[in-house]
């Protein structure tokens, strides 16, 4: 028993090195793929320069391969991981709360929102705020993630939500957002629909040192709440009736939840787009290899997110510089297919 | 006693600036040139800087005349004219190797600026056909390390064999594309020396590559050179700025050009707007320019007048500064009154008579777009639809934007002539050819005599 329990922290231990490790690898990797001539120990040690060396030569190679490194590729990685990480703990919460395999960010119409919100901007120019140009996008899409969340605190008041009617309303809404968003698509020009198209499937090209503060803000501060609140997710892993009789308000506790969620991946997903995929598969690959007790696959859930994030974004890059959400679409589904299909031949369950 | 003295003053100033800007048989090839060439120091705003420039900057520093009156006399564009200006001056007027001009040109949001330039000018990157071909008319293709996109077998073959295709596109400067510039920056042993864009091409320029190009010191010049008028300018500020053969060759292309506005305008200046030939403008064989897009601007250049300005639905239809798609065949069903479709191409040259016989035929009239026939889209207006090859010199574009507008005024003879004469000045892009290897103005007879 002891040596069980010894194993499986050595699991968690090293699921988390090689997890850190490889983001720091893939950190080092995004920053040199795009620059020849300089060895990705370069990368490291320019970076390593930049904070604590001598400024290099105006206009030479290394001077060049650091411009480039701190102010595209570091806030482009560092999207990535806040953006990784994020959506993977809102996955791992929401499939708690909601005591449902599939539920991720998105299943109460978050995206939905947040695409009609940021595309009303980009082909009406139409603007929930005062705010123009690009942050008048990022602004519209995170008020029209909002709108999805509040409408569901609005009929929380008046309705038993349990979680088939959260999941319900989420594509009700979603189905709702979805016909406005297209009918915006079909009624605009060739070039307008492009961008709209390309914000739909989510990128993190553009990303800038001013993008990360909110990301970051909203990501670390949800996270660590969170992480709080983990034994009570555990409870609610076990079903409303035990966590009811282990004496969880689940209505407001759910609800909290929602919240949270809704105000971390609108954070999100208002500067990236919809990038599918990584609030499902993190936390699932972490259960598959540490269990499920949230304690433990939040932060990890965290980690992994962060690295698959940054592995789809360099291979997004590796092939002809295609948006990171076409990538996740493509490793992330039969990634998930093989999940379910493992972990239903193995213990006859996939949760 | 003081309004005799103050009249004798103005009648010597008028006099002085009269013999400047028109001329006074001393021979000088530009004199008709105004305020053209963009550089700091170009004192009486003609079309280069010389000792009369000086003269002006010694009559300011003495006080005989009055900065405000002269302000490029500012060679060094501190704000005041003194003996730095003077100094700086005298290099510029010998030609001095590693002496810094100071270039007007626009930023990136389209306000007058000055930007720093090191003589002669060596190393540059060119982006976007309207500021690289500017370029190549005043003999600078050998002085090009890079460039983002070249479309012009012929027209561009004077750029570089060693300069680096930088891997863009006519819409964009991937970030991959930047890196490669970046890469190109760092390989040369004085880095690039300047960027060149055209201002329509400006959206790729983004904040972050403006501060790469600030913090590296390579000034970026941006002209407006997609207007036929403001490519006379750019290639006479760039021709200075090469030097040497460039800049001769460059004040020859601007006098010429000049020449053909000022035969327009003799022409077409005093026409009222009612008298004026009524135009619309396209583009990609079938998107409509609008009001404000530099085509018409052109074609205003060239007298004519812009057809929304009398049909107010037109007008107001397609009023913007780019251009409309059309959505049917039927777009232009409704505006049949109009007297002339003037259809902007931009179409490589060096062509023998078959290939032009295919390129009028099946890229020109009966370019599928979108399921029907270029021509089909001009139903009722073919006889006075013409297509205008865009990428020649501006002043050429105007000759034969002017014979499209009033034929009976400038012939196709004349505007051939036009053509001509620039062949025959030795700009490298139109090196080799005559008038028939090039496409340069097309109508509905060249199509039926080709059909046939």
């Amino acid at each position: 028993m002891k040596a069980e329990y010894r194993r499986g922290i050595l699991l968690k231990v090293a699921m988390l090195v090689f997890s850190l490790i490889c983001i720091v690898l893939f950190v080092g990797l995004l920053s040199v793929s795009n620059y020849e001539g300089v060895g990705l120990m370069e990368t490291y040690q320019i970076i390593w320069n930049h904070l604590f060396g001598e400024p290099y030569e105006t206009g030479s190679l290394y001077w060049w391969a650091d411009r480039y490194i701190w102010n595209t590729a570091m806030p482009h990685a560092l999207a990535a991981i806040l953006a990784g990480a994020a959506l993977a703990v809102c996955g791992a919460m929401m499939q708690s709360i909601m005591t449902n395999p599939l539920a991720d960010p998105y299943s109460t119409g978050i995206s939905s929102g947040a695409c009609f919100g940021a595309i009303s901007a980009i082909v009406m120019g139409l603007s929930f705020s005062t705010v123009v140009g690009e942050m008048g996008i990022v602004t519209n899409a995170f008020i029209g993630a909002m709108v999805p969340a509040l409408l569901i605190v609005f009929l929380s008041q008046r309705i038993h939500m349990t979680p088939a009617t959260l999941i319900l309303l989420g594509t009700a809404v979603s189905y709702f957002f979805n016909s406005m968003v297209t009918y915006l698509m079909v009624t605009t020009d060739v070039d307008t629909l492009q961008s709209a198209y390309l914000w739909q499937i989510g990128s993190l090209d553009g990303m800038t040192w001013s993008s990360l503060p909110f990301m970051a803000v909203f990501t670390i501060a949800g996270s660590a709440i969170v992480m709080l609140m983990a034994s009570k997710l555990n409870v609610m892993s076990l079903g409303e009736n035990s966590a009811v009789s282990l004496g969880v308000d689940i209505q407001s506790f759910r609800l909290y939840c929602l919240i949270l969620m809704a105000v971390m991946t609108a954070a999100i997903v208002s500067f990236t787009g919809i990038l599918g995929f990584i609030g499902l598969v993190a936390p699932h690959l972490v259960r598959l290899v540490i269990g499920s007790d949230n304690r433990f696959v939040i932060p990890m859930s965290m980690a992994v997110g962060a690295l698959l994030m940054l592995v789809s974004d360099y291979l997004a890059f590796q092939f002809a510089s295609i948006p990171v959400g076409v990538v996740l679409s493509v490793i992330g589904s039969p990634v998930f297919f093989a999940l379910i299909v493992w972990q239903n031949k193995r213990t006859g369950a996939i949760y | 006693m003081i309004v005799a003295a103050a009249v004798v003053v103005i009648v010597v100033i008028a006099a002085a600036a009269a013999a400047i800007t028109r001329g006074g048989g001393d021979g000088d090839p530009g004199e008709s040139i105004a305020s053209q060439l963009q550089i700091m120091g170009n004192a009486n705003d003609d079309y280069t800087i010389d000792d009369k420039d000086m003269e002006i900057v010694d009559d300011i520093i003495a006080g005989t005349k009055s900065f405000t009156d002269y302000p490029l006399a500012d060679a060094n564009n501190d704000g005041k004219v003194d003996a730095s200006d003077k100094q700086l001056l005298q290099d510029i007027i010998d030609r001095k190797s590693g002496t810094v001009l100071r270039v007007m040109c626009l930023d990136t949001s389209g306000n007058n600026t000055v930007v720093d330039v090191e003589y002669p000018l060596r190393n540059v990157v060119t982006y976007a056909t309207n500021m690289q071909l500017p370029v190549l008319y005043a003999n600078g293709g050998q002085y090009i390390v890079g460039y983002f996109t070249s479309s012009y077998e012929v027209a561009e073959g004077s750029i570089n064999p060693a300069a680096k295709d930088l891997e863009g596109s006519s819409r964009e400067i991937s970030d991959a594309s930047w890196t490669l510039f970046t890469q190109l920056d760092a390989g040369l042993d004085t880095g690039v020396g300047a960027f060149l864009t055209d201002y329509s091409a400006v959206a790729q320029i983004t904040a972050s590559r403006q501060a790469d190009l600030d913090a590296a010191g390579i000034p970026l010049i941006i002209y407006p050179s997609a207007n036929a008028a403001d490519e006379i300018t750019t290639v006479l500020t760039l021709g200075f700025l090469f030097g040497g053969d460039c800049e001769s060759l460059a004040v020859e292309y601007a006098q010429a050009s000049w020449d053909v506005v000022n035969a327009i305008d003799s022409v077409v200046g005093d026409l009222s707007d009612s008298e004026k030939t009524t135009y619309i403008s396209c583009t990609m064989w079938i998107y409509i320019c609008e009001g404000d897009s530099t085509y018409n601007t052109t074609a205003t250049d060239a007298g004519g007048n812009w057809y929304g300005n009398v049909n107010s639905g037109f007008g107001s239809t397609y009023s913007g500064d780019g251009s409309t798609k059309m959505q049917s065949v039927e777009a232009l069903s409704n505006y049949q009154d109009v007297d002339v479709v003037i259809n902007n191409r931009s179409m490589d040259w060096g062509l023998t008579a078959d290939e032009m016989r295919d390129l009028i035929i099946d890229d020109c009239w009966e370019k599928d777009r979108d399921g029907y026939a270029v021509k089909d889209y001009f139903a009722g207006l073919e006889e006075n639809m013409y297509f205008v090859n865009n990428i020649l010199p501006g002043a050429v574009k105007l000759a034969y934007m002017a014979h499209i507008l009033y034929g009976d005024d400038f012939s196709m003879e004349w505007a051939d002539g036009i053509l001509q004469q620039f062949i025959d000045m030795g700009t490298a892009p139109l090196e080799g050819q005559t008038v028939d290897s090039i496409p340069a103005c097309i109508d509905h007879s060249d199509y039926l005599d080709a059909k046939a």
